[in-house]
């Protein structure tokens, strides 16, 4: 072993010691960083067009659904009947049907804890102890009764974990449709905050219960031309694939239970009292404030009833991906008119006193808001109404329905940042509608195209809402954090599907913060919201993949981004341009010291070459042959002849004649691509500000230099002036080397 | 689909539930060693929302403004700190005085800390836990300078100790 050891030791020094001074004949493949993404990309077909279209075979299945549900408050037991309708729209034989269980997340068998690494924690908050290792574990899973088809006849199905397989005795064929009916029931769980998308928060105080009820039907899974069956397994965590289809729902629920869910209410006057349709009718033609359906006095005195007689409400929702509904007998009812784009929408919020006074102030404002700005950005909002409903520690959107945090103290009081958090909860649940409900891309492979958009508009309609809010992501300095930090925590946007837990998994900020920079820097707001208006409405109600993205905004803007995707999407490189060197040049007319040299060398004269301009360096000897105050047709007669010789008196008036010469190089230390935009202040106080487009770096990625005439001395150039770059490493943004007063220093003084 | 491939999409889809969690978890700290005035002049910069969710998960607190800690809160903030930062110059400890905090804009807060240098530094050792505890995947980069040069290293859950040097020579 010790041979071995010190052979290889040997080799590997000599070999070292070799590689210093020989020439390598190893080739290399292209890295140039401007390079189509050919090789990264599908390639195009029927399905989807290289201009980022659907193709003119485009497919997508439906599903339909016909559910009845009935939610027993004593027993937290969901029971529920329904028919599916599975349209195959693509041209393949279907064997099988795959379908999602998601509540079985919650069952006894389920795969999500046992996949979950332990380790023992520095403490724990009693809840979280009991919950994890002391108490039974709760058997929240979907128990099936009955899988048949309409005419009785059971269905063949294997059931593993959150799948369901149903066997058919005929294939599916391209263009049928099949019903069939399942019958269910499930335990609803105690919602464990931070954990749960759905179940029930108990108050003590009062003996309710709020219940935020979702997943709760098996429903079908995407069969599509990019992955045919999507049928990774839900774990709780990695967010759904779904079709597009109609749904026609009724919920059975306690009397005095308030109650909103996706889809249009089609029994009003069955389940609304006189006085809450008179102050409906009231909200629908309410544009400047929300109206109160329930009042809080009215909902606190509801808390006391406790009806065990039921009420049926029925609800009907078309072009829609999945439905979920919020109930409570807790809830006040406020909504009121949004005008979208001609368009009358409502925008709806329910929650419990607990939620006050915050609720009542903001909730249902912020989702006007959302449906402004989104569909300013996007499209009309499609739907007819968009709820916001209270729920603890929790974010979670659904077609028409989200839930969103936000809870005061008991005192009533609340800081701006439970206030902040609470708004923005709610524009970015709320913008989900847009990403993916309707833009329906698949969360499970491809997170990022509905987070990274969804984050990206929510800080556009944040900073409508109110100038200055507080956004976390979106904003250009707070990406620096994340993409200066270390490389072997940080995966590309674009490997989700092969990375383990990491950093890059949970960064949404960073495509959140590439659109921004795209839109304010890159391609310029007019060209950006072109080209994503363009995407959103191609792929409205469809199933749009990363590349019908990439490829729509170039289709829409005639840029080609795909530097800008490769770098932002396909690396985890960072930004860092700055100032490498700066060199001032006059114009002589004497030859400078390069060229005396070349003179001597052939054994000429001036007198045998033509005259010629020269630049001679500032910090040069030949500084002595010009004159510092001239400019340089002043200091150089060539130039000035030549001028004189072959432009009119008015053609003359245009050309410049500036003093100096300055050759500015760039460098970029970091590998990321991007613009370079410099500002340029000179003696006098005035600036000008140029932007090189990025493809200044497509010959050199790591210096390019440029050459600046001024009539005026340049007295300080700064790179990326306004912070809009992401430059991780400001240092070396400037020239002349700036003593910045650091944070701390400032910091000090002030103290 | 292989086992280890269905593996890592299982791993893969464990992001955190709520929307809102789809946060990174990264600060960044410089600190400059200013041998003329004698002083390691720290400062941390932190997302508000980590700051106040440190306050609410580990010491149950829910401080209105940060700006405007109460006695308490503020004291809270300054042990955890001290037990948090270490950091020693050619193999000393230095103590460490938490100087106050300030709120940036758009959700970025600043935490200024200060020590004594008593010699010039060569050997830098140091650990910057903060956040760790909260948040598993909570990345700290920390930039040393002295003079013009900067050495940095990014300190996270599975290292947790920073050893830089500065060579005399290079100044």
């Amino acid at each position: 072993m010790k041979k071995t050891f010190l052979a290889i030791l040997s080799l590997s020094m000599f070999h070292t010691w070799a590689q210093q001074d020989t020439i390598s004949h190893k080739g290399h493949i292209n890295q140039n960083k401007f390079r189509q993404l050919y090789q990264e990309f599908a390639t195009p077909n029927v399905y989807r067009t290289a201009s980022g279209a659907p193709g003119h075979e485009y497919y997508q299945q439906q599903a339909d659904y016909k559910i009845k549900v009935q939610l027993d408050e004593a027993n937290d037991k969901l029971t529920g009947t329904e028919t599916i309708t599975y349209t195959n729209n693509s041209p393949d034989n279907l064997e099988f049907l795959w379908l999602q269980l998601d509540q079985n997340k919650r069952a006894k068998d389920s795969d999500t804890p046992l996949i979950e690494g332990d380790k023992i924690d520095t403490y724990y908050r009693p809840s979280s102890f009991v919950s994890k290792y002391l108490a039974p574990k709760f058997d929240g899973g979907f128990n099936i009764t009955k899988v048949e088809s309409t005419n009785g006849n059971p269905l063949n199905y294997t059931i593993n974990k959150t799948m369901m397989r149903i066997d058919l005795k005929q294939p599916l064929a391209p263009n049928k449709k099949l019903s069939f009916n399942i019958d269910w029931w499930y335990k609803i769980n105690e919602q464990i905050p931070g954990d749960d998308r759905s179940g029930y928060e108990y108050f003590k105080e009062d003996d309710n219960k709020s219940y935020i009820i979702a997943q709760f039907y098996p429903r079908m899974c995407v069969y599509n031309d990019v992955e045919g069956w999507q049928n990774t397994p839900f774990l709780g965590d990695g967010e759904f694939a779904l079709n597009f289809g109609n749904y026609d729902v009724e919920i059975t629920t306690p009397k005095d239970h308030i109650l909103e869910a996706t889809g249009k209410l089609q029994n009003r006057k069955e389940v609304f009292t006189k006085t809450q349709l008179e102050r409906y009718q009231k909200a629908t033609e309410s544009y400047t404030k929300p109206v109160l359906i329930v009042t809080q006095e009215e909902a606190i005195e509801n808390e006391k009833t406790k009806e065990t007689a039921t009420k049926t409400w029925k609800f009907k929702a078309q072009n829609v991906r999945d439905f979920a509904f919020a109930t409570s007998r807790k809830f006040i009812y406020d909504m009121m008119a949004v005008d979208v784009q001609g368009k009358n929408v409502m925008a709806v919020s329910i929650y419990p006193k607990e939620g006050n006074p915050l609720w009542e102030e903001y909730s249902t404002k912020a989702v006007k808001q959302t449906l402004q700005t989104y569909s300013d950005m996007t499209f009309q909002y499609p739907y007819h109404k968009a709820v916001s409903v209270h729920f603890r520690q929790i974010g979670m959107e659904y077609p028409m329905i989200c839930w969103n945090f936000g809870r005061p103290k008991p005192d009533g009081t609340y800081s701006d940042r439970v206030r902040n958090g609470m708004i923005g909860v709610i524009i970015h649940e709320v913008g989900h509608n847009f990403f993916p409900m309707i833009v329906n891309s698949d969360e499970r492979q491809w997170g990022w195209m509905d987070e990274g958009l969804n984050s990206f508009l929510e800080y556009l309609a944040e900073q409508e809402f109110e100038e200055g809010f507080p956004s976390r992501r979106g904003p250009v300095e707070n990406i620096i954090p994340y993409m200066s930090g270390d490389q072997n925590e940080i995966v590309p946007i674009m490997s989700m599907a092969d990375n383990v837990i990491q950093l890059g998994n949970n960064a949404y900020g960073k495509p959140a913060t590439a659109l921004n920079i795209l839109r304010e820097t890159i391609m310029g707001q007019e060209l950006f919201d072109h080209a994503f208006r363009t995407y959103s409405n191609r792929w409205k109600f469809k199933h749009p993949t990363p590349e019908d993205f990439f490829r729509t905004m170039e289709d829409a803007s005639g840029m080609d981004l795909d530097w800008f995707w490769r770098g932002w999407f396909y690396t985890t490189d960072a930004v860092d341009i700055g100032v490498k060197e700066v060199n001032k040049f006059f114009i002589s007319q004497k030859p400078n010291k390069e060229m005396r040299a070349i003179l001597q060398e052939r054994n000429l004269s001036e007198k045998d070459i033509i005259p010629l301009v020269y630049p001679v360096k500032e910090d040069s000897e030949d500084v002595t042959l010009v004159d510092a105050s001239k400019t340089i047709s002043e200091n150089s007669t060539t130039l000035r002849n030549f001028i004189f010789d072959h432009f009119t008196e008015e053609e003359r008036k245009e050309i410049k004649d500036p003093k100096y010469f300055y050759e500015v190089i760039f460098n970029k230390p970091g590998g990321l691509v991007m613009p370079l935009i410099v500002k340029f202040t000179y003696e006098d106080g005035t600036s000008e500000t140029l932007r090189y487009p990025a493809q200044v770096w497509r010959k050199n990625d790591q210096e390019v230099s440029k050459i600046i005439p001024a009539s005026k001395k340049i007295t300080k150039i700064e790179v990326d002036p306004n912070k809009e770059t992401a430059d991780i490493n400001i240092s070396n943004n400037t020239w002349p080397k700036e003593a910045v007063v650091s944070k701390f220093d400032q910091f000090k003084q002030q103290q | 689909m292989n086992k280890a491939k269905l593996f890592f999409i299982l791993i893969a889809s464990i992001l955190c539930l709520s929307n809102i969690e789809h946060e990174y978890h990264a600060s960044i700290t410089t600190i400059e060693l200013d041998t003329e005035e004698r002083l390691a002049k720290i400062s941390i910069q932190l997302f508000t929302d980590d700051l106040y969710n440190l306050f609410e998960k580990r010491f149950e607190v829910s401080p209105d403004k940060l700006n405007n800690l109460s006695k308490s809160e503020n004291s809270i903030l300054k042990e955890y700190l001290n037990t948090k930062i270490q950091l020693s110059i050619n193999r000393k400890p230095i103590p460490i005085t938490y100087l106050g905090l300030e709120e940036g804009k758009n959700n970025l807060v600043y935490i200024y800390l200060e020590g004594q240098i008593q010699r010039k530094p060569k050997r830098i050792d140091l650990s910057n836990t903060v956040l760790q505890d909260i948040y598993s995947d909570q990345i700290n980069t920390i930039h040393v300078k002295l003079n013009n040069v900067t050495n940095s290293v990014h300190l996270t859950s599975t290292k947790l100790k920073g050893l830089l040097f500065f060579n005399s020579e290079e100044e």
